[in-house]
Parts: structure tokens; sequence; C-alpha cells
């Protein structure tokens, strides 16, 4: 079995410890705590989020999913290594944090690392097509800067067949680097 | 961006207490309580320690998830301390509570406190914070 491992990134509730419990075939082992602020739901995650799925008969994908603030970089350092694709959650809504979008960009150099990247928005769910192409505009800039060429995609965290898409990017992605 | 903060009152009785602690012995270089979600709530370290309070907030918190998560998935049961023995000393985390908050407190002793004293000093103080009302 070879053993493949993906980060997922992303901001206060965008949806990191859902993709990963929607994804994983194993219980996922999750490290969410109670907030003590109010980030529009009861609990964050505050560790790495574990998860595992099969992609293929040879091929097992370890999901690890950390925090966004960057107090926890260190954290990110824990799993920037090695990896096989690296996914960033963004939460849709009027806030746009394109400041911690940059550091997480910066710091996982998706460019610098030949690792695939693919940037997925989530809550997404009544939001008009105008609404979502101004929002991810910004983010599209942000990774031109970074001479990263990550598709964007909007799913649902809790549609196993939107988050499996994710997977499959990846996976196509992997490929194209190895052919070229 | 300015990072949201909790709004957690520091009763005067707390910082006494870990006053008190800290200066019980000088191996002690580092008393902390942080809430679980990873903010920094008090802080007493040695002026030898360069710390940000905001990394070791976060760390805390972290460390605390993950051994709690690991303890339950092996053991069945939650998370009482996690310790960290170096070379140069032991690091110490307990959950409690403080008021209506989850939170974490954190002990770093020099080699000359034992890990039964240091141990001994980290449960005085997690009580002491869960009883404050």
């Amino acid at each position: 079995m070879i053993y493949k491992k993906i980060a997922i990134v992303g901001e206060v509730g965008s949806g990191k410890t859902q993709l990963i419990s929607t994804l994983s075939e194993i219980s996922a082992f999750d490290t969410d705590v109670k907030s003590s602020i109010d980030i529009g739901k009861e609990t964050t995650t505050v560790g790495i989020d574990y998860g595992t799925v099969n992609l293929d008969a040879q091929t097992a994908l370890g999901l690890y999913g950390v925090p966004g603030q960057e107090r926890y970089s260190f954290l990110w350092d824990f799993v920037n290594l090695s990896l096989w694709g690296l996914v960033v959650l963004i939460k849709y809504g009027e806030r746009v944090d394109s400041d911690g979008f940059e550091k997480l960009i910066t710091h996982f150099a998706p460019t610098e690392q030949n690792l695939p990247c693919i940037v997925a928005v989530t809550h997404v769910e009544n939001a008009s097509s105008d609404a979502l192409r101004g929002f991810t505009s910004q983010f599209q800039t942000s990774l031109s800067k970074h001479r990263v060429m990550a598709p964007i995609m909007y799913i649902d965290a809790r549609n196993k067949e939107q988050s499996l898409s994710i997977l499959h990017a990846l996976n196509s992605m992997n490929h194209f680097a190895q052919r070229d | 961006m300015n990072n949201p903060e909790p709004k957690i009152e520091i009763r005067p009785e707390l910082i006494e207490f870990m006053k008190e602690l800290a200066s019980s012995s000088r191996d002690v270089i580092l008393l902390s309580i942080v809430t679980s979600d990873g903010f920094n709530l008090k802080t007493f370290s040695a002026k030898s320690l360069s710390i940000e309070f905001e990394k070791l907030a976060a760390m805390a918190s972290s460390i605390c998830a993950l051994s709690d998560s690991s303890a339950k998935q092996l053991t069945g049961q939650g998370l009482k301390t996690t310790t960290i023995e170096t070379s140069a000393g032991n690091i110490l985390f307990m959950k409690t509570n403080y008021l209506t908050h989850q939170c974490v407190v954190t002990l770093v002793a020099k080699e000359g406190l034992s890990l039964a004293q240091a141990r001994f000093i980290i449960q005085r103080l997690a009580e002491k914070v869960g009883s404050i009302r």
C-alpha cells in the first residue's frame, strides 16, 4: 500500500473538520474544542484532525486538517512535509480574509514545492454566481501573485460526492505532474 | 486585521495564587492559563525566557487537544495531564475550567524540580482555577 498525505487548511469555520469527517473511511481523529469567542459555531479545531481514505487498491490518502490561524503555524510545519496535495478551504461570506489566505499560500509554497493545490470555497449554498465570482476574484489575484496554478472549486463539505471531487482533482493534477 | 480575543475577567485571587505558586520554587520558570481554544489569559514567566504568549497559548491548546483525543481513542478516558520531559526540565499541561470556560494550565520547570513536585504544583493550580466562582 502506498500512503500519501494531503493537508487541509483554512480559516475558522471553513469546514476542515467536516470535510475530513465526510471523506474519512475510519472514525476521524478530531481535536475540536469549545470556542471562547463568537465564530458562528460552538467548536473550533486547535490540533490536527486526521482521517484516511483509499484512493484505489494500492493507494491510501492521509487527510490532515490544521487550523488556519497564524498562531498555529507550528502545526503547519508538522504537516508540510512530503505532501501529495494541499487543499485550502475558504468560507464564503461578507468577510474576506485575504491576509490569512496569503499567509497560508506563502507558508505552504505550493509552487516552490511542486505541490498540487486546490482552493475550495464552502458555505456557497445561497450565493449567486456573480457574488461567487466577485468573492473568488480576490483569491485568484493572490494565487496569481504567488504563481500558483490552483483550480477554485465550490463545495458543500457535508456532501460526499462534492468532497470526493477535490480528491479526484488532486489525483488528476498529480498524474499530469508526473507525465510532465 | 485584528484578531478577536475572548472577554474573560482575570480575578485577583487567580493572579495572587499564580504568583504564590510561581514563587514557591526558583525552578518554576513558567506558569500559564490559556483557554482551550488557544488564547492567553495570564502567564507568569522568568525573565530569562523569551516567549511569545500567543504561540504558547496555541501550543498548549493543541497539545492538550491532541493528548485528549489520543487518550480517548486508546483508553476510552479523557486527558488528565500531559508531560513533556526534557534534559533541561519538565513541561506539564492540565485541563481545567475557569469560570464557565474550558482552559489549560501549563507549568514549565527546570530539572531541579522533580516530576512529582511539578505534578503537585500544576494539580494545585488546576484545582484552584476550577474553584474560582
